[in-house]
């Protein structure tokens, strides 16, 4: 068994999935026992291998194994999730392609075929996005345009790095390979002020879909820069002062905009780019704390992120497809939705029991470049927990009972076991943090 | 060659042009393929002739995606929404004077930001290309046209790019870009048009 | 897990019996009543069984960065109370038909409280925090109104940021990155919102508006959590705070509280909100007292805290019982006096303290604000278990069980009373500043602390008489200033007699006020920010931007 099988299954199984499309239950199933497979095959196989295709090597080191478990693990609780509430009637193929794609972006020992591996990803994830008839077609096209001009700028970047690696004393070559760069990602992960496609994405995109996006796909494009980081030191200290300024903005920006809105789909999309924000100012910190902490907090991140929207969906479709107001009387008709609504987006603000783990070795590592700093992060996590705490009078309002019923009853385990797993990540964020910070010391631009 | 590189240029100049300018979609889909056409030959110079047809062959792929969505969008809007959408912005004046403009802007940036090892006239036209496909996405009111524009700007990138790499994994994967994007730009304008309602 | 002292396992039991009879509730509601009993009284026996072995426990970390709890000390004294409390508070309904979310919501709050109480250092407290806000979420859902709610929730989320902001302070090397005194201003207020002290008073105001038994446990959780909070942090050591201001706010509170509830309409339904104003106005006293003098570093919040949670919940489920049997009517005069500062109660030693610290601070006016306040509520409590003739409404329902359960909550106020030193920690601290009876009969030097105690007893009636006049006064102001009022659209406060001007001490007009006018703010920055991400405007200025930047750097 090679790694090779992580890319190949699910293209395999994405035209029998195909077939099946309109049936749910099968289609679900046949993607989740694929994604699940495939997630075991990450498990099995032995870390530390290298395959040769057409000359180019595909990586299974620790670090991308546990990253493609991550992918395929979410997978199976997305598919399982869409088996009850539709998400299209591509969801189910279209995943499976986009799930080798970012398999391969991920596994790829060349960043130029990394960065078109993912970018035909995203192109794919645009059907998903208009998820048929319903969403704004602008919308789509409103995140496709961004997407190309990202993947045009980071392909750019590769010819910059080989001419700096020609010529390192070239400074105008760096300058512009990291203006590049900064581009490329900042749009790419959705960095304020390259942001401004992603909430109108959120809130009219499937749920299931949003998820994919933003606690999935943004994971790979960001371990796609991690490993850029890695393996270009002579991107100097002025790339991670970048990312430290630019995930402050981040994070500042997105907490102020969650404060200001009031739609769930978008008000999740402000606070995951808050959150992004901060994972990119622990990776400014280039410390050991602060480079794991981040890590963690891109796992806690997508957590928060599938379960607000697992509770959102299932909100919005009883609810007949509501999807820019919160309904009132939520709590009484649908109180599991309403928990895991609540405690995810509250996750994202950093609440105690929860969000607050994975940010605290951040907040740590920031202290000693400049305590202000924490301060615009701790503000941004407020905001968010406004916007969120604001949604509570019309969810516990009086109102009618939603004419699709309750909550399906694997939707609801879901959103349980999310909950849990929240909550000892936050009791008990060592499980996390002691495994991520033994990996990160392997990077090259980790210091104590 | 038939034609030498600066003709080329200039053709290219002229469809971009056209797209940006001209909202007529028989007009705009053959500009396209004629610029699919004006690369492959500009490219035969520097690449091999097998790659060159392929780019060809795959601007005339993304023509034949795009053609019958086109088709079935010709007819007009609903009054309400073409009144609605009937603005300053998007008058033919307007895209004329601004795609002026963003030739001057490209002229100014290739003189600021010489591209090494890229001939100037090839320089120029990719960003130009380039910066006339982002206009024709700013201006455009549907999927389609954004597409237009979308595809232009790739084609300027595509130029440019293979100057540096001449890979054919990286070839064959940017055109599967060009593949999957003209694919989802007919999905994306079907569905705007059964929203939309448009009159036959 | 390490433990540092004492019995581990035994530490973590309350809290898992809670946890888990919640979980067990949840899914049986048909035993709900008495998985509830059963689990509320094997956590009070497991607290009691930790009064006898204390010590610490270490979940994680180290002491000064992981999870430690401490079981003993005040936390373990409110612990134990609020166990108690809750364990009679569910006895006495246990014959009415309460919906299984109410037992899992009170079981919830109880273990929320007891981890905050617990908690011993700030990581601890902060998570404890998080804990205990998430319990009060599930018992506000239960039917507050959702305004109070949010409003709750929005306050305590924020307050427990002081905690957040103490932890980088710690956790600097350079030392903390905000002063002293703005971080002891922010451990101040918030405590001040744990308390629920008045302007913040939210969740007294929603635990009014939940079921019996949530909004009971709600009420006491949060009084022994700020008071564990309070003492934790010794307000008086807290240096740089702005005590005029806070003193203001005290004061403030003191008064709200006891005009509200001399303004309060006798009836039933207004009876619940007479717990609100008078936790209101005995806390408005503690901090007074606390702000203006040193009273005991601690010892004060201990007792009145203490006292407060037994006289409320006396006056709670004694509410809920016969109020024309003897038994519950010298039972609920029991709570009353407790509340007056009355001797042979709980509240007499607390109120003592305060006073005479206050005193030989000098602060006769604050002494005079407080015999004032307790002018003011000792009739509406009188009236509560003064019957005239067969009044329904009153009658209240449960036989010898329900009056039996009524006296286990008076027999610790009238023990304390005799004996304070029960529930402090440092006993031998009390003993100097708080003389036996036999010598508080003959010292001069208590005469004003005694007059300060007992003569609003009598000012009580004169100043209940005068309600008439004051409604009479305020129809009068009302019918005049009316026009003029309403031209600011500022609503005219309507309701029954002695409601009008001093229901804008409820602050619900500023509360209101302030969310419209953030509303509109929001919906305008709304506005704008939908139209630069909407459509290419965002885009083509970003685009601008960046060109004209390449061209300038060029």
């Amino acid at each position: 068994m090679t790694p090779l099988w992580i890319i190949v299954v699910p293209w395999i199984m994405a035209p029998w999935v195909y077939l099946f499309r309109r049936r749910s239950t099968i289609a679900a199933l046949l993607s989740a026992g694929t994604s699940l497979a495939v997630a075991v095959i990450c498990f099995l196989l032995s870390p530390d291998q290298t395959v040769w295709i057409l000359g180019r090597g595909l990586l299974f080191d620790p670090w991308r194994r546990w990253l493609l478990l991550f992918l395929f693990a979410g997978a199976v609780l997305l598919f399982l999730y869409s088996w009850h509430l539709s998400q299209g009637w591509s969801f189910f193929p279209f995943l499976l392609v986009t799930l080798g794609l970012l398999a391969g972006s991920a596994m790829v020992d060349n960043f130029l075929l990394a960065v078109l591996l993912l970018e035909l990803a995203g192109i794919i994830l645009a059907f998903l996005i208009q998820g048929g008839p319903r969403a704004d077609p602008r919308v789509a096209m409103g995140y496709l345009v961004p997407l190309i001009i990202a993947g045009s700028c980071l392909i750019f970047s590769t010819h910059l790095f080989d001419l700096v690696a020609l010529y390192p004393e070239d400074l105008a070559s760096v300058r512009l390979a990291m203006t590049t760069l900064t581009l490329g990602f900042g749009i790419l992960l959705a960095v304020v002020p390259f942001h401004l496609f992603l909430p109108a994405v959120t809130q009219e995109a499937p749920p299931m879909v949003a998820t994919f996006l933003l606690g999935f796909y943004q994971v790979v494009a960001l371990s796609l820069m991690v490993g850029l980081l890695d393996r270009q030191p002579g991107l100097g200290s002025e790339a991670f002062d970048l990312l430290l300024v630019a995930g402050l903005i981040t994070a500042l920006g997105g907490g102020v905009f969650a404060f200001l809105e009031r739609a769930p789909g978008r008000l999740l999309a402000y606070g995951a780019i808050s959150d992004l924000g901060l994972i990119l100012v622990g990776l400014g910190t280039a410390s050991g704390v602060g480079v794991a902490g981040a890590m963690a907090h891109l796992i806690n991140r997508s957590l928060a992120i599938a379960l607000v929207a697992m509770s959102w969906g299932v909100i919005s479709e009883r609810y007949g497809g509501q999807r820019s107001v919160m309904p009132m009387g939520v709590a009484r008709a649908l109180p599991w939705a309403t928990l895991g609504y609540i405690l995810g987006g509250l996750t994202l603000a950093g609440f105690p029991l929860t969000g607050f783990a994975t940010r605290w070795p951040i907040y740590l590592a920031l202290l000693p470049h400049n305590p202000l700093y924490t301060f615009g992060l701790i503000l941004g996590g407020l905001g968010i927990a406004w916007g969120y705490l604001r949604s509570l009078t019309p969810i516990l309002g009086r109102g009618e009972r939603p004419p699709g019923g309750r909550e399906p009853v694997l939707v609801a385990m879901m959103i349980v076991a999310l909950v849990g797993t929240s909550l000892l990540l936050g009791i008990y964020p060592d499980y996390l943090l002691e495994p991520l910070r033994n990996m990160v010391e392997g990077f090259s631009f980790v210091g104590g | 060659m038939l034609f030498s590189g600066e003709q080329l240029v200039w053709g290219l100049l002229f469809t971009a042009g056209l797209i940006a300018v001209v909202e007529e979609w028989r007009i705009s889909l053959l500009a396209l393929l004629i610029q699919y056409a004006l690369v492959g030959f500009l490219l035969s110079g520097s690449l091999s002739p097998s790659l060159a047809l392929a780019k060809i062959a795959t601007g005339g792929m993304i023509f034949f995606i795009l053609y019958p969505t086109a088709w079935r969008g010709r007819g007009k809007p609903p009054a309400k929404i073409a009144s609605q959408e009937r603005r300053f912005a998007t008058s033919p004046p307007f895209r004329l004077v601004g795609s002026a403009l963003i030739g001057l802007v490209a002229y100014g940036l290739l003189h600021q930001y010489p591209w090494e090892g890229v001939p100037t006239h090839l320089a120029f036209a990719s960003n130009f290309l380039m910066a006339m496909g982002l206009w024709t996405v700013i201006l455009g009111r549907g999927p389609f046209r954004m597409g237009l524009g979308l595809l232009t700007f790739q084609i300027g990138f595509e130029l440019l790019f293979t100057a540096w790499e001449r890979s054919l994994l990286v070839a064959g994967l940017l055109g599967l870009v060009n593949i999957l994007l003209a694919l989802a730009i007919p999905y994306l304008e079907a569905v705007g048009l059964a929203r939309r309602g448009v009159e036959r | 897990m390490i433990v540092a002292q004492g019995e581990g396992m035994l530490y973590l039991a309350p809290l898992v019996a809670l946890l888990g009879g919640a979980l067990l509730v949840f899914s049986n509601a048909r035993y709900g009543r008495l998985l509830a009993l059963l689990s509320v009284a094997a956590a009070f026996l497991f607290t009691v069984g930790i009064v006898a072995r204390p010590g610490t426990l270490l979940l994680s970390g180290s002491e000064e960065t992981g999870l430690l709890l401490y079981a003993g000390g005040p936390g373990l004294i409110f612990a134990l109370l609020v166990t108690f409390v809750i364990l009679v508070s569910i006895r006495a309904r246990f014959s009415r038909r309460e919906e299984a979310p109410v037992f899992a919501s009170t079981l919830l709050l109880a273990a929320g409280g007891l981890i905050f109480l617990l908690s011993h250092n700030p990581l601890t407290l902060y998570l404890g925090w998080g804990l205990l806000d998430l319990s009060i979420l599930f018992a506000l859902a239960q039917g507050a109104s959702p305004r109070t709610a949010t409003r709750a929730m929005i306050i305590n989320f924020t307050a427990s940021l002081a905690l957040l902001f103490s932890l980088l302070g710690a956790a600097s090397l350079e030392g903390s990155p905000m002063s002293p005194q703005l971080l002891a201003l922010l451990i101040v207020l918030a405590s001040w919102v744990r308390w629920g002290l008045y302007p913040v008073q939210m969740v007294h105001i929603a635990a009014e508006e939940i079921p019996f038994l949530s909004g009971s446990a709600l009420q006491t959780v949060t009084l022994a959590t700020g008071g564990y909070f309070l003492t934790l942090y010794e307000w008086p050591r807290l240096e740089g705070v702005p005590r005029a201001v806070l003193l203001l706010l005290a004061g403030l509170a003191l008064l709200y509280g006891a005009l509200s509830t001399w303004r309060n309409p006798t009836g039933i339904r207004r009876e619940k909100r007479l717990c609100l104003y008078l936790a209101q106005s005995q806390m408005g006293l503690l901090a007074l007292g606390l702000l203006a003098g040193d009273t005991g570093g601690g010892q004060a919040v201990l007792l009145l805290t203490v006292s407060l949670i037994l006289a409320l919940s006396v006056l709670r489920v004694g509410m809920e019982a016969p109020r024309q049997r003897l038994v519950v009517k010298v039972a609920l005069g029991v709570g009353v006096a407790s509340l007056c500062g009355l001797p042979l109660t709980a509240g007499f030693a607390a109120r003592w303290l305060i006073y005479d610290s206050l005193l030989r601070q000098g602060e006769g006016l604050i002494v005079g604000l407080g015999a004032l306040s307790s002018a003011l509520i000792v009739a509406p409590l009188l009236g509560l278990f003064i019957t005239r003739g067969p009044d329904r409404g009153r009658q209240g329902r449960g036989g010898w069980a329900s009056v039996a359960t009524l006296w286990l909550l008076v027999f610790p106020l009238v023990i304390l009373g005799l004996y304070p030193q029960i529930a402090l920690v440092r006993p031998e601290a009390i003993s100097e500043s708080f003389p036996s009876l036999a010598q508080l009969w003959g010292a001069p030097s208590s005469l004003p602390i005694w007059a300060a105690i007992v003569l609003p007893l009598l000012l009580g009636y004169l100043a209940f008489s005068q309600r008439d006049t004051f409604v009479r006064f305020q129809e009068r102001l009302l019918h005049r200033a009316g026009p003029f009022w309403e031209r600011f659209s500022f609503p005219i406060p309507q309701g029954s007699r002695g409601t009008g001007i001093l229901s804008y001490l409820d602050l619900e007009g500023l509360y209101g006020a302030l969310e419209r006018v953030g509303a509109k703010v929001c919906s305008g920055l709304r506005g704008v920010v939908m139209v630069v991400e909407g459509g290419s405007l965002g885009w083509l200025l970003l685009l601008a931007f960046i060109v004209g930047l390449f061209l300038w750097r060029g």
